[in-house]
């Protein structure tokens, strides 16, 4: 495998219904992994975790998220931020409560 | 620090908000080890009470002790019959610990004190806490007039335990 | 079955209010979410991958029809309209909303239904044998001791922060349904040489990280003693049980860390002082009060004929795999007992939509005394059902795709939900679940395959029980990619057994086929087909399989997708 450098993004859960949330660069939470803050160095990291875990009326269960990015730019993540990251949508598709999209 | 106190006039029965009162002045002080011991009703730590016995006795004022939520039973049984408070500590809101040894307390030692939860005390556990035995409460955090109120969440209670010697089904017509 | 009077109707009720109330404060911000933690966690509400859990309780697995009813309707109004049953007998919902629970609760009030202590470090939902009541084996039904067990449990002061969760299992058979060694207490109750009912009592088993089966501490306790036996062992674990590490929190390492014969005399010592307690003593009238919810139903005189042994010969072949594999002699003439399998090709093991809970209501009204019950193999049961409206019924189940006739077979495989839904999971079960099933289908329709249980965990937790399965798998997470470990030999039954892992984990591509290699190497090896998968094994032991599963030059190094 390609060597790989680490980024961290901050996620959560969000407090009305469970979903998956990451940190954006101007502290808002976004569903989309791609609009998430990924944090190269540890300080910036620990700085908008700690932001996260403060941020109890949004969110709880605010944790890092570690990103290995490969030289050709492919992620890898743990497989449970994986299925996080591809959303509940996907689930169900997956599990046959729904027809995949046809497109 | 918010004080909850069961009204000495309220009989021995299942929690309800009537029978508890928000204490603003406590005669009871809490002194350190390495503390002068004032005039009036001290509350010590074990080991200080092991150490100053004879001193604490001579006072002419009441003692309370606070003791771990692990005491042995063997400890139990001995302050049960020679204190007017004991303090018991719950150092988190899930360890469970001090519920049997409140229980322990009241029937199997027969103490008769003041059982006062310290510690990390939140307002939802003040109903199971009245139940094993404690009849005062250190609240952790929020307003003790607003936790009164919990007491009266759930009025049926299905056990026998330390304020209610009989279950429901004794107590109660039942379908 | 159990119906609630005003005290149990008003606690539950209560209880909806108090929770509501707790949901507004968390919502404030008056309760951090360390404090509401271990408060919704009491109301079986948890934070999944992606979405809120609710946990409803299902007391010993028994619905009626409204219940059911109102089970769909919620799984309609706010969640995505289905259902998942659980191997505690419960029912989750995967996509609540934080600010419904509330009213959810109102809703299952309102039908005698709640999700106290589905969760948390406290005693469990009390489960017990599916077909409590009308099995042909049953010494004692055991349903008014899991109600009287489940009123002392149920928000018990002194118990609702112990170190760690507590399950209690209770049967009144010789065939143990229930699981009992699997549990923290198990529970058989039997009769002594004067007719007197008492319980065999178990203690300390469990699955998770450290499988153990329980140990019998007493032979024969009287049932007036139930409650203040069951007392004197969760005072003693809660004074003694491990907090310092949740994996070593258990009943069963306190027992092991002791040893059974310290435990013993420690509960025994206890329970001295607190037998005879007014508080606690059961009589006579009130374990009458308490059975006479559970008399048998009013059966009528049936004609000796059909029998269930004639419609598994009859003409219709699809009806008779059904009736051969599903439906299970009762101990009444002219009835049956049905299993109705929650392992069909479309849908998740355990799952049921919100239109099969209201058909099955329907159902179990057409054809069962408007009950139901929930296995822990995670499917359900029509108790009461006449011989001669089994062909009708197989027709209405099949309309709404609950007529796999595969009850007890390879593929009536029990799955936790693993990762796709579960914050715990290493792996995913559902997908593994689902292509064991597809790959076995046809082998299980050729062939008499005979029973044979294939239990799935997603993690190390074991929700699906997979030590104890014939076949077992074991979801584990090596670097970020889902393998599986396979296990031999397990058994949740009165003959329990933990399972044995056969070797090197496979990765999710191969794990059906490595299942399906175990499946056929038993095909090879029974004598005939009397000769069940378990007995199999333990007649030749694991290395036949572990050729058959591995190759003959098994390499021991991990094996990997190619």
């Amino acid at each position: 495998m390609a060597a790989t450098r680490l980024q961290f993004l901050v996620s959560a859960s969000r407090l009305s219904d469970g979903g998956v949330v990451y940190l954006h660069r101007d502290r808002r939470w976004v569903e989309s992994f791609d609009e998430g803050w990924r944090h190269d160095d540890a300080a910036s990291r620990d700085g908008e975790l700690v932001f996260a875990k403060s941020d109890e009326a949004h969110v709880c269960n605010a944790h890092v998220v570690e990103v290995g990015v490969a030289e050709d730019g492919a992620l890898r993540l743990s497989a449970r931020e994986r299925f996080r990251r591809e959303g509940a949508a996907k689930v169900r598709v997956r599990l046959g409560y729904e027809r995949p999209a046809d497109h | 620090m918010a004080l909850i106190r069961r009204r000495l006039s309220a009989p021995l029965r299942e929690p309800r908000s009537s029978d508890y009162e928000v204490v603003d002045t406590d005669a009871w002080l809490a002194i350190a080890d390495d503390a002068a011991l004032p005039a009036g009703d001290v509350i010590v730590s074990l080991s200080r009470f092991r150490a100053e016995r004879e001193l604490l006795a001579q006072r002419g004022a009441r003692i309370g002790v606070r003791i771990p939520n692990d005491t042995a039973p063997d400890v139990l049984a001995e302050l049960a019959s020679s204190v007017s408070l004991l303090a018991i500590e719950l150092p988190t809101q899930r360890d469970g610990r001090a519920y049997t040894v409140a229980r322990w307390l009241r029937q199997r030692f027969g103490f008769r004190g003041e059982l006062r939860a310290v510690g990390k005390v939140v307002r939802d556990q003040l109903s199971y806490l009245a139940r094993v035995g404690f009849d005062a409460f250190e609240l952790s955090r929020g307003s003790a007039h607003d936790a009164l109120a919990s007491f009266d969440e759930l009025s049926v209670h299905y056990q026998a335990s330390s304020d209610q010697p009989l279950p429901l089904w004794k107590r109660a017509a039942r379908g | 079955m159990y119906r609630y009077d005003e005290h149990d109707l008003r606690l539950v009720q209560e209880r909806a209010r108090q929770f509501r109330d707790q949901v507004a404060r968390r919502l404030s911000g008056a309760l951090s979410e360390e404090e509401f933690r271990p408060l919704r966690l009491q109301n079986g509400l948890y934070i999944q991958l992606h979405a809120y859990m609710l946990r409803i309780a299902i007391p010993y697995g028994l619905l009626s029809s409204a219940q059911l009813r109102k089970l769909a309707h919620i799984t309609r109004t706010y969640d995505r309209g289905y259902g998942h049953f659980t191997t505690r007998q419960n029912l989750q919902l995967n996509w609540v909303r934080l600010e419904d629970v509330p009213t959810i609760l109102d809703e299952l009030a309102s039908v005698e239904m709640h999700a106290i202590q589905t969760s948390g470090n406290c005693v469990r939902n009390v489960t017990s044998d599916p077909f409590a009541g009308v099995a042909r084996d049953e010494d004692v039904d055991p349903r008014p001791y899991c109600e009287l067990l489940r009123q002392y449990s149920t928000f018990h002061p002194e118990f609702a922060y112990l170190p760690r969760k507590f399950k209690i299992a209770v049967t009144g058979s010789r065939h143990d349904r229930a699981a009992i060694a699997v549990h923290d207490i198990g529970l058989r109750a039997v009769r002594d040489a004067t007719g007197g009912i008492g319980f065999e009592v178990f203690v300390g088993g469990g699955q998770g990280r450290t499988p153990v089966l329980a140990t019998c501490i007493r032979t024969f306790l009287p049932e007036r003693h139930l409650l203040s036996y069951t007392e004197a062992i969760l005072r003693v674990y809660n004074q003694l049980g491990r907090r310092d590490n949740i994996y070593k929190a258990r009943i069963k390492i306190l027992l092991n860390e002791l040893g059974a014969a310290e435990l013993t005399r420690r509960v025994e010592e206890e329970h001295a002082r607190i037998a005879d307690d007014e508080g606690l003593v059961l009589t006579d009238d009130e374990i009458q009060r308490v059975a006479r919810h559970f008399e048998p139903a009013v059966y009528e005189q049936l004609e000796a004929s059909p029998t269930i042994d004639g419609l598994v010969l009859g003409k219709d072949r699809t009806l008779a795999r059904w009736v051969e594999a599903n439906v299970v002699g009762h101990r009444t003439p002219g009835y049956a007992i049905v299993q109705i399998s929650l392992k069909s090709e479309r849908l998740p093991p355990g799952d049921a939509t919100h239109a099969q809970l209201d058909a099955v209501a329907d159902l179990a009204d057409r054809y069962s005394f408007g009950r139901a019950v929930v296995t822990h193999r995670q499917n359900l049961v029509l108790t009461d059902v006449k011989i001669s409206d089994l062909a009708a019924l197989h027709a209405d189940l099949a309309r709404v795709e609950l007529a796999s006739p595969n009850v007890g077979r390879v593929t009536d495989i029990v799955a936790c939900p693993g990762l796709d839904y579960c914050d715990l999971a290493n792996a995913r079960s559902i997908p593994v679940a689902q292509d064991v099933a597809a790959r076995l289908r046809s082998l299980e329709t050729e062939q008499d395959l005979g029973p044979i249980t294939l239990n799935i965990s997603g993690c190390i937790n074991a929700c699906g029980h997979h030590h104890v399965g014939n076949l077992g798998i074991l979801g584990i997470d090596k670097l970020g990619e889902e393998f599986y470990q396979l296990t031999l030999g397990g058994d949740h039954t009165e003959t329990a057994a933990i399972g044995k892992i056969l070797g090197p984990s496979f990765a999710a591509t191969e794990i059906a086929g490595a299942v399906e290699r175990a499946v056929r190497a038993y095909l090879a090896l029974r004598t005939d087909r009397s000769e069940t998968f378990l007995a199999v094994v333990r007649r030749v032991g694991p290395a036949p399989f572990k050729e058959a599963v591995y190759g003959a030059h098994s390499t021991p190094t991990q094996r990997t997708a190619a």
